[in-house]
């Protein structure tokens, strides 16, 4: 007979073809037919399956339908629209000018005046202003030079060389009083900045950013210098819209270099800072990320800082701030992003990690790690550059810094490398910085995230400090809500950011331990179970919880070995039994509580994985009648919860259940779930399983 | 404990730009557009051939259907503009549209303030009337009861079964949607129409056989 996991899996995939049949129409009898042995266990699930097919049958009306594809239909042409607007504009300037006729006759009417004129009438309209005969061939010529194939960065350079010549013209104009062209002048001038921080939002964290800024501050500056020069020779009866407009044209450059300012890397002063960003990776071999018996390693960060090197002299900023915990069982598939940070450009020195705690997940059990020091340091240079990306790892070599447990308890010393890769800005590569900063592996694809979801936005959120982007395909198993404890998967950008592709609710980690406050205890005696959740163990009653960590299979009669915790009322509730060996004639009863110096601290309360919502009933064991007196085995029926599955050997309702090739097994099998078991005892109290029901 | 590993003696190349990872040749600009062109074209068939899944979907997370017409509609609009963000993962783009239908699920949930209750059945539409109206009222009643015991099922059995019986889809199909394993996916099925069948069962109404 197949073994309890193999039959379930076997039920799963039958009763998967029966779900796909019958979705296509077929009866539950026609699938029955086909696995008449299962018929007793598929029977009263195909008919569930029934009823779930006929109440979901609904049919969307073909009115329905129609209005989706006139809506997609609608979606696509509008995509097409934009692109082929797009593709006109890069490709064929002259078709744009169709469709402004005003700058095609101005443009034509240039070529012919300079055409006739030379090249010296082209010249001659470059001071003209507002007004003058030749102006127009000015605005003409700069039009013409707008719409000509260029980069983004190159228009938008344009825009602010216009701008600034209108600022010239302004403090012309105010020079000779002519406050009807001032407003309109000043408004061309607006456009001319607006145009280009449009631009500047296709240019959205590149490097051109910070030099296009830079033009622009320039540029203001010297606009806004010229402006009021002219103020003190205007005339007195235009100086209130001098005065006007000069603030108007303030206004608009602090306005322009705002928008330049959120164009740049996270929003920080494009130009003066740049970014660090700080992952955890494990670069071994992923077999050997944990020692054996240990499921998780929870190294808990306090904050991650970083050594300037400054003239002013050395000092430690800041990288990340704030309690995280680096879960080391992720490490294998993921890196975990642990800060990032706008940082002066400079070179540091060294890596600061203040650790709070540390704790090893063992089973169900969570216990602190002894960390020597709470602060490592390590050297490690690398150069942070402007409006540049500079990645750091941090690579715990977990199997040489988890030490074997001394006196029952790990200790951690950290042995961390650190590499890095970037900066990514190419216009800023030196081969001194290439050679500090660019010895790390290839990138994951992944990385993950662990906190609470900070803010959300349209099309994003923020983890940790960070951004994430969220895509439509990104799988939410959990809806995404401000305040929601969640674990990220994201895929690194080009540009530094993160799409998220899988956001899911974090699971709830056992706490560590708390020394002290629940003395350990150890006992070894032979056991005796009166109900499933009392054992007595040498005498001494012992609590056995959902939790508790049962090794081997401990029948009722052996002699078994205890550990757990006293409980303030001086119970013991076990956080493991383990078999020892078979029964004593007489249980020795023989316990060790250490003394509280040596006592080795366990958690308060194990985490429950699978917390029953009500209280499992009692096992019933009623011994079936017997005819006639036979020296065969007890037959005997149990009903309670089962707690164990190792293959053949059960246990249900703390009893020791084994099955043969002659069990009759009906239902799913699962821990947690309830089922009555009936068989014949064997002398050491384990119960050979004629039929098992489960419910 | 302080510690340093020397180096590598080989710099890493910074990722080239549009791509993280292995560095490979940034697609053309034709190359770029005749994708695009495709993978429009193949969600316009996706349309065409899921619709009425994808509302079936949307409709038994919901628990309303009529309104589930306009959110699968807005489904493939969302698709449609967010194609530039499509990964070729190996699961089929089917697969990725019922994960735009799931976040719209999601979505519309959150903003209604709702918990994922089924609500009553649409009379008009949920079962397919046939010509015997006490039989029509009969399945009405077992279809309503059905969705009030689906409130016990787990948020991810109630994904598996919508998606299943919604969707029509397989369970390895299913497991490509959610992100999991097709085992896994069909214990989950398992469990969560056990459940169904023991909440009926207790509520004194067993399905019919057919």
């Amino acid at each position: 007979m197949a073994g309890p996991g193999n039959m379930a899996t076997e039920i799963d995939r039958i009763l998967d073809d029966c779900l796909t049949r019958i979705t296509r129409g077929e009866s539950v009898a026609d699938c029955l037919s086909r696995y008449p042995q299962y018929a007793t266990q598929l029977g009263p699930r195909l008919q569930t399956a029934v009823m779930l097919r006929d109440a979901y049958a609904f049919v969307p009306g073909p009115a329905a339908k129609e209005r989706g594809r006139q809506h997609l239909q609608a979606a696509l042409q509008s995509l097409d629209r934009e692109e082929a607007s797009s593709r006109t504009r890069r490709r064929d300037p002259l078709s744009f000018l169709a469709g402004n006729l005003r700058w095609v006759a101005a443009a034509t009417a240039t070529l012919v005046i300079v055409f006739l004129g030379g090249g010296s009438t082209l010249a001659a309209s470059q001071s003209a202003i507002p007004g003058d005969g030749l102006y127009p061939i000015k605005r003409a010529t700069e039009q013409f030079r707008l719409v000509l194939p260029r980069s983004t960065e190159g228009r938008a350079s344009l825009h602010l060389v216009y701008a600034e010549r209108r600022a010239q013209e302004i403090g012309e104009l105010a020079e000779r009083g002519d406050v009807g062209r001032l407003e309109v002048t000043g408004k061309e001038l607006q456009a001319h900045l607006s145009a280009a921080a449009d631009l500047t939002m296709d240019l959205a964290g590149s490097t051109a950013i910070g030099e296009l800024r830079s033009r622009l501050e320039a540029s203001a500056g010297r606009a806004l210098v010229g402006v009021q020069a002219r103020l003190g020779t205007s005339p007195a009866s235009s100086h209130g819209a001098v005065i006007a407009i000069f603030q108007e044209v303030g206004t608009a450059y602090g306005v322009a270099v705002e928008r330049f300012a959120d164009a740049g890397p996270d929003g920080v002063s494009a130009g003066t800072h740049g970014t660090v960003q700080l992952l955890a990776t494990y670069t071994g071999r992923r077999d050997s990320v944990l020692p054996p018996g240990v499921d998780n390693l929870l190294v808990h960060i306090e904050r991650i800082e970083a050594r300037l090197a400054a003239t002013d002299g050395d000092r430690w900023v800041v990288v990340a701030q704030g309690p995280q915990a680096l879960d080391v069982s992720r490490l294998t598939h993921a890196d975990q992003f642990l800060g990032e940070r706008g940082l002066e450009p400079g070179t540091y020195s060294r890596i600061r990690l203040t650790i709070s705690g540390t704790t090893v997940v063992t089973g169900r059990l969570s216990q602190a790690v002894t960390v020597p020091t709470s602060v490592v340091t390590l050297t490690r240079p690398f150069q942070v550059r402007a409006n540049a990306l500079t990645v750091i790892l941090l690579d715990l070599d977990t199997p040489r810094s988890l030490r074997e447990p001394v006196s029952g308890r790990y200790s951690l010393a950290p042995e961390i490398s650190v590499l890095s890769r970037g900066p990514s800005n190419r216009a800023a590569q030196d081969s001194a910085g290439d050679a500090m900063n660019n010895q790390g592996p290839k990138p994951r694809s992944r990385v993950q995230f662990e906190g609470d979801i900070e803010s959300v936005a349209d099309q994003s959120m923020t983890v940790l400090g960070k951004s994430i982007a969220l895509a439509p395909g990104t799988i939410l198993e959990t809806s995404v809500q401000a305040g929601r404890s969640v674990i990220v998967e994201a895929e690194p950008q080009p540009d530094g950011g993160f799409l998220a592709s899988a956001i899911t609710l974090k699971p709830e980690r056992p706490a560590a331990d708390q020394p002290r406050q629940r003395p350990s205890v150890e006992l070894t005696g032979v056991a005796e179970v009166p109900t499933q959740d009392i054992w007595i163990v040498g005498g001494r009653e012992v609590r056995v919880t959902p939790e508790t960590r049962l090794e081997g299979i401990p029948a009722p009669g052996a002699r078994v070995h205890v550990k757990g915790f006293i409980e303030p009322d001086g119970g013991i509730v076990a956080v493991s039994i383990n078999l020892v060996g078979p029964e004593t004639p007489a249980g020795d009863g023989r316990s060790r509580e250490p003394s509280a110096a040596q006592s080795t601290p366990l958690p308060a309360t194990p985490a429950p994985v699978t917390p029953s919502p009500t209280p499992p009933p009692p096992p019933v064991l009623s011994p079936m009648p017997s005819p006639t007196p036979s020296p065969q085995p007890e037959a005997i029926r149990v009903v309670g919860t089962i707690q164990l599955i190792l293959g053949l050997r059960w246990q249900v309702g703390g009893r020791n259940i084994r099955l043969s090739s002659q069990t009759v097994v009906e239902g799913v099998p699962a821990v947690g779930l309830q089922a009555e078991v009936v068989g014949s005892a064997e002398p050491d109290g384990t119960i050979i399983a004629a039929s098992i029901r489960v419910y | 404990m302080i510690f340093l590993t020397s180096p590598p003696s080989q710099s890493v190349a910074v990722p080239s730009p549009g791509r993280v990872g292995s560095p490979m040749a940034v697609p053309t600009t034709s190359d770029s557009a005749t994708l695009l062109a495709e993978r429009r074209a193949t969600l316009v068939r996706i349309y065409e051939s899921h619709f009425a899944r994808v509302v079936r979907y949307i409709g038994i997370r919901i628990g309303d259907f009529s309104e589930a017409e306009d959110l699968t509609s807005e489904v493939f609009i969302r698709a449609l503009r967010s194609l530039d963000s499509y990964r070729e993962t190996g699961a089929p783009m089917e697969a990725w549209v019922f994960r735009i239908a799931h976040n719209m699920v999601v979505d519309h949930l959150r903003r209604k303030d709702r918990r994922p209750i089924p609500a009553e059945l649409d009379e008009a539409h949920s079962v397919p009337s046939s010509e015997d109206p006490e039989r029509d009222a009969e399945r009405r009643e077992e279809a309503q009861r059905l969705h009030d015991a689906m409130r016990h099922l787990t948020e991810a059995q109630k994904q598996v079964l919508s998606l299943r019986f919604g969707g029509e889809m397989s369970s390895e199909e299913v497991a490509q949607v959610l992100g999991k394993k097709a085992g896994a996916v069909r214990t989950m099925q398992n469990a969560a129409i056990q459940k169904l069948r023991n909440i009926l069962d207790k509520q004194g109404k067993s399905g019919g056989s057919r």
